[in-house]
């Protein structure tokens, strides 16, 4: 070949040889050496690119050309298979470095807030949007504020709506005894005493009844109450705010509904219920006597004894009240179907919320 | 209260469904817990039919053969056993075919036609248990006289039962009548009242009785009828079923009447066997104390000089508004029947059956302040009912005392305040029409009803509840329906608020310690003497007591929270083993008041526990166990937070293991406390001995006092020079504090930090010493230090704490 005067046939030949024997190339030093062969400064291209002056003048531009294409396309051809060789021999690397990824990570540990803190806070919240503050009261009560100022008076049968846990020895002079607050109430009382209208105000706590626990009932629960006085406020403002409050609470998909009940500190009173749904076990997590509708919370226009009482002027200043009880409303809200979960504080229950 | 529908219907006419009524009513107040519907599995095959003639079973004694006539033309023989068959009695045949309710499986099984002893038999007649609607089979179902020959039994038995739940305002709802009265008014029906008349025999009850009230503060009116030639036996059947249906059991004709007048009016009624009250006389004093009533539930109960009696010249018959007394009481020799009606003062009743723990159906309405125009309504229509169904003769006239006269209640409304409280208008002319609905009357022309802007009305004289003008607003909104009143958002003025500050750190502690991984717990804050004491909580504080305890175990209010949490802990250490429990409470505790008048100091307190392995176990975390530094480490990093400087200083607490606990100081100020809680109280608590429990106390009243103090934070500029760092090893004595050396290294003002990185105990250094290494951190905040300079200030610092401590500088390998 080195003697003869290669001509386009042989050009032809080298190349279709060169590509075959590189697609045969199975290792990485085995490309080096096929690269010296035919593109190495001695290698057979160079060597055919060195012969192009010995080529017939009338041939000599074709030919030229013919080497050219030829040794860039064996450059460009030999660049990409060293490239792929490259990276499979990359990944083959990572197979041996791979690391188990279906290993937990680390047990960074994770907190909660109890469940009725969060639904405190997600009401407070949604009356704060309302404009009404937070503030706290005694849990240690006067008879006179737990019952008394609320138009309750000694031995009147409404009394026994809230069964009471009593202090011992604590009949005093000035007032009447103390008892655990059988509701969050006797702070409508406290605030009006402290504060002149207009007021709005909610205050959540825990309350204490003289009561058998069971699926439905704690001695131990939390309520929120809320007081809203001013010149002007109405029962249909009452029905806009709460209403307000349970579509925020419950989504729209929820049916409310307020029918007329009894507490002694209102009038009109309201009792604030709600469509029943069952949870994820098919359960309805409060069994009514009423499957259909469950009472969340108690209303009412603020009774004008209790204004005068506090010596608001029942003529000039209206308002409303209401009061919740927490864990009803969660129970409501997340299907959970016994009370009695709240305060045993399993962390298998808490940590769900 | 149970409501019978059919009884209802009697006094008020409607074509709504019982569910339709039942809504109508609970949206009005009166809530219907509960629809109960009977007689739905009746076959509808069974027919009522009548014993027209009763012969002797010829095979058997025990056993009859009746002629029953189910219509017309169509007369059945029928084979019966029951004791009670009589002739012209109305009952339920089952017909070969009809299902039957058999007790034996709780299955309805159809009825085979039977010859028994030769004789056979076409049908069957039922008693309340074959047909499934009770438990009495002391014999066959009577019918009152409304049923019909040949009407279906299912039309005539099936029924539906409300279970009424009456707010305590609402006396006149504890009534067939008032409920009634309700559906009038929601459905716009007119009432049907009882029928009260009788006829009455010349002698005067004036001429043969006394009556006097003693006491007139405690029984506004006594009312009473006298009654002789009364024959006591079974009553009728319609009343036995209707009293049944309400929830009580059929005793005799004259009992069942009382009942039925006070299901029927809401007032309760007694009648006395007037020949065994002595001479006849009647007073209403107050007990003298000593004396006792032996009742008709057959206890015998001492009475004291507050409670209210009916007596004869003897002792007491009964205690008034209460219960009956054996000695008077009606039995099957009864012939002469003073029959009471009475109104006496609620407070009185309640105090008094709630100190005897005799609460009945009568004391239960008293209680809640009946009206006293009730009496006369109720002893008549009682009257009318002995007089129609015993035949008995009525003595002339009747003894009504009333100490005071008895005023008609009246209240005004004005459409101003309607506006006003309700947020809407409503127009006279439908005032006018809801009022009159509910009973309410007034005495305005048409004309003079046009001019007023202030009407006033008669309350309805079975309403207590009505005494001002909001009262009389809810009236009308709650028959209008809540629903028709607008609902507007609250329109005014927002008012100032400052924030509660104590409100807002107890809210940043929990985010706090959230963050850090803590679960919060809230728990009950009763607890029994003998956790107070395990925890040294009685050392500090006497407790307040309940005086109605639950149990035992919640008898007093906790001064702190260390029982509450550590009991939290030892239940959830059931489920969870060796897991780590990172638990926080925040709450309240009650400390009597120095005063005690006043109410007691409900201090807030923040606790912890840590315990268990200090991460979940997993491949990648080991199983070490949380110690002190781990409660060390979650004060200060929550203590950082609040931008309190916050020291530990050595102590002993009486829940932690003595050198492993240590108070925690702000401002010279004791705040709290952290350690290992000691062995006995694990002990006490039921938790493993083997598990390290990290406990923490703190006084958020406290902390919250301080931290308003120490509010004025502001950005601090820091340097923009490199920092270096060195480390720098000191073996001391075994009992050197480190704090105490990095004091000496931070007192320098180009050292920014020294923090211990190392501690060595070992064979390589003498016994009694360790060996700390600290990394100290250089920076200036006026030029880069050079190499020199900080030589020659670690050259001063280890001098000066080799000196003070007789410490010596460890080679450390490079």
């Amino acid at each position: 070949m080195e003697n003869e005067t290669p001509n386009l046939e042989t050009l032809k030949i080298i190349n279709s040889q060169a590509i075959e024997s590189l697609n045969a190339i199975s290792q990485t030093d085995s490309l080096e050496e096929w690269r010296i062969k035919y593109l190495g400064r001695k290698g057979i291209i160079t060597q055919l690119l060195k012969s192009i002056p010995q080529i017939a003048p009338s041939e000599r531009r074709t030919f030229g050309a013919k080497v050219n294409q030829i040794k860039n396309n064996l450059n460009a051809i030999f660049v990409e298979r060293k490239n792929s060789t490259k990276n499979l021999s990359a990944s083959s690397k990572t197979n041996t470095n791979q690391i188990d990824i279906t290993l937990p990570g680390w047990p960074f540990p994770k907190g909660s807030l109890h469940i009725t803190t969060q639904m405190i806070k997600e009401i407070s919240d949604t009356f704060q949007s309302l404009g009404f503050q937070s503030t706290e009261g005694p849990e240690v009560e006067f008879d006179h504020y737990n019952f008394g100022m609320l138009n309750i008076p000694q031995n009147h049968p409404a009394r026994d709506m809230w069964n009471s846990i009593w202090i011992e020895g604590t009949d005093t002079q000035k007032y009447e005894s103390m008892l655990l607050r059988t509701h969050t109430s006797p702070m409508q009382v406290r605030i009006m005493e402290n504060t002149k209208p207009p007021i709005r105000i909610i205050v959540p706590g825990k309350c204490y009844r003289y009561e058998a626990t069971d699926a439905t009932h704690e001695w131990h629960f939390y309520q929120i109450e809320g007081l809203a006085i001013d010149k002007g406020i109405t029962f249909a403002d009452l029905k806009g705010t709460l209403y307000e409050f349970a579509q925020k609470i419950f989504g729209e998909g929820r049916q409310i509904r307020f029918r007329c009940d009894f507490f002694p500190f209102v009038e009109p009173g309201v009792d604030m219920s709600i469509s029943n749904f069952k949870n994820s076990s098919g359960h309805r997590p409060i069994k009514g006597r009423n499957e259909d509708w469950i009472e969340i919370l108690g209303a009412g226009m603020v009774h004008p004894n209790v204004l005068r009482a506090v010596g608001y002027d029942p003529d000039i200043y209206t308002g409303f009240a209401f009061g919740m009880g927490v864990e009803r409303i969660a129970m409501l809200k997340y299907g959970i179907d016994d009370i009695r979960l709240f305060y045993s504080n399993n962390l298998n229950f808490l940590t769900q919320f | 209260m149970l409501v019978p529908f059919s009884w209802l219907k009697k006094y008020v006419e409607t074509n709504s469904s019982p569910s339709e009524i039942a809504h109508l009513l609970t949206m009005a107040g009166v809530e219907i817990d509960e629809i109960k519907s009977i007689g739905n599995n009746l076959d509808s095959n069974l027919i009522i039919g009548k014993v027209i003639n009763i012969k002797k079973h010829p095979n058997a004694d025990r056993l009859s053969i009746a002629d029953t006539k189910i219509d017309e033309s169509k007369e059945l023989s029928i084979i019966c056993g029951a004791p009670n068959l009589k002739k012209d009695q109305l009952v339920v045949v089952a017909l070969p075919g009809t299902k039957l309710f058999n007790p034996k499986n709780n299955k309805y099984q159809p009825l085979k036609e039977t010859t028994i002893r030769g004789v056979p038999s076409f049908g069957m007649i039922c008693s309340e248990i074959e047909l499934g609607i009770g438990t009495d089979h002391d014999g066959i179902l009577v019918l009152g006289a409304d049923a019909k020959i040949g009407q279906s039994a299912k039309e005539y038995l099936s029924d539906t039962i409300f279970n009424a739940s009456i707010t305590p305002n609402r006396p006149d709802c504890l009534s067939i009548l008032g409920i009634a009265r309700e559906v009038a008014a929601l459905c716009n029906q007119k009432i049907k009242e009882p029928d009260l008349k009788y006829t009455e025999i010349t002698t005067s009850i004036n001429d043969l009785v006394s009556i006097e009230i003693k006491d007139p503060d405690l029984c506004s009116r006594y009312a009473a009828k006298l009654i002789k030639g009364v024959k006591i036996k079974e009553s009728p059947p319609w009343l036995k079923q209707y009293l049944n249906k309400a929830g009580h059991r059929s005793i005799n004709n004259i009992v069942d009447i009382t009942n039925f007048v006070m299901l029927e009016y809401g007032q309760p009624l007694h009648a006395f066997d007037f020949d065994l009250i002595e001479n006849q006389t009647v007073l209403i004093r107050k007990s003298t104390k000593g004396e006792q009533i032996h009742t008709l539930d057959e206890e015998t109960l001492a009475l004291d000089n507050s409670m209210l009696t009916i007596s004869d010249t003897k002792g007491p018959i009964a205690l008034a508004g209460i219960i009956g007394g054996t000695r008077t009481a009606v039995n099957s020799k009864t012939t002469s029947i003073l029959l009471e009606a009475a109104n006496f003062n609620y407070t009185n009743i309640r105090q008094t059956r709630s100190k005897l723990n005799q609460n009945t159906e009568a004391s239960y309405r008293f209680e809640r302040n009946l009206r006293p125009e009730l009496v006369e309504k109720a002893l008549h229509r009682a009257t009318q009912l002995i007089f129609e169904l015993t035949g008995a003769e009525i003595h002339k006239g009747v003894i009504d005392v009333m100490p005071k006269k008895i005023n008609k209640q009246t209240v005004s409304v004005s459409t101003k305040r309607i506006k006003q409280v309700l947020g809407t208008t409503i127009s006279k002319s439908s005032i006018q029409k809801t009022l009159l609905s509910l009973g309410f009357s007034h005495n305005y022309s048409e004309k003079e009803l046009k001019g007023a802007t202030n009407l006033t009305f008669t309350v309805p004289y079975w309403r207590s509840d009505i005494k001002i003008q909001e009262d009389v607003i809810e009236e009308l909104a709650r028959i209008i329906g809540y629903d028709s009143i607008p609902t507007t958002p609250l329109a005014s003025a927002i008012p100032h608020h400052s924030k509660d500050k104590k409100l807002l750190l107890v809210d940043k502690l929990k985010d706090v310690l959230v963050g850090i991984g803590m679960n919060e717990i809230l728990t009950y804050p009763l607890v029994s003497i003998s956790e107070l004491e395990a925890t040294g909580s009685l050392k500090q504080h006497s407790p307040l007591k309940v005086s109605n305890p639950m149990n035992d175990n919640l008898q007093y209010l906790r001064t702190d929270l260390r029982s509450s949490i550590l009991k939290i802990l030892s239940k959830n250490r059931r489920f969870f083993h060796t897991d780590p429990m990172r638990l926080f409470e925040i709450g309240r505790t009650y400390i009597s008041n120095t005063t005690p008048t006043e109410l007691p100091v409900e201090k807030v307190l923040l606790t912890g526990v840590l315990s268990g392995t200090r991460l979940n176990e997993t491949w990648l975390a080991n199983s070490n166990q949380f110690d002190f530094f781990d409660g060390k480490g979650l004060i200060e990093s929550m203590f950082s937070e609040l931008k309190l400087p916050i020291i530990f200083k050595k102590d002993t607490t009486s829940i932690t293991n003595p050198g492993r606990s240590v108070s925690l100081m702000i401002k010279n100020q004791k705040i709290g406390f952290l350690g290992e809680v000691s062995s006995s109280i694990l002990q006490f608590f039921e938790l493993p001995d083997n598990q390290n429990v990290i406990f923490f106390e703190l006084d958020v009243d406290q902390i919250s006092t301080l931290q308003l103090e120490e509010l004025n934070t502001s950005y601090i500029s820091k340097s923009r020079f490199p920092t270096a760092n060195r480390d720098l090893s000191f073996i001391v004595n075994q009992n050197i504090f480190s704090q105490s050396i990095s004091e000496i290294l931070e007192s320098n003002d180009l050292v920014i930090s020294a923090l211990p990185i190392d501690i060595y105990k070992g064979t390589e250094l003498p016994a009694g010493k360790k060996a700390i290494t600290f990394r100290v951190r250089f920076q200036s905040s006026t030029e880069t230090l050079k190499t020199e300079k900080i030589n020659n200030i670690q050259n001063l610092l280890i001098e000066k704490i080799t000196s003070e401590f007789n410490a010596e500088l460890r080679e450390l390998n490079p």
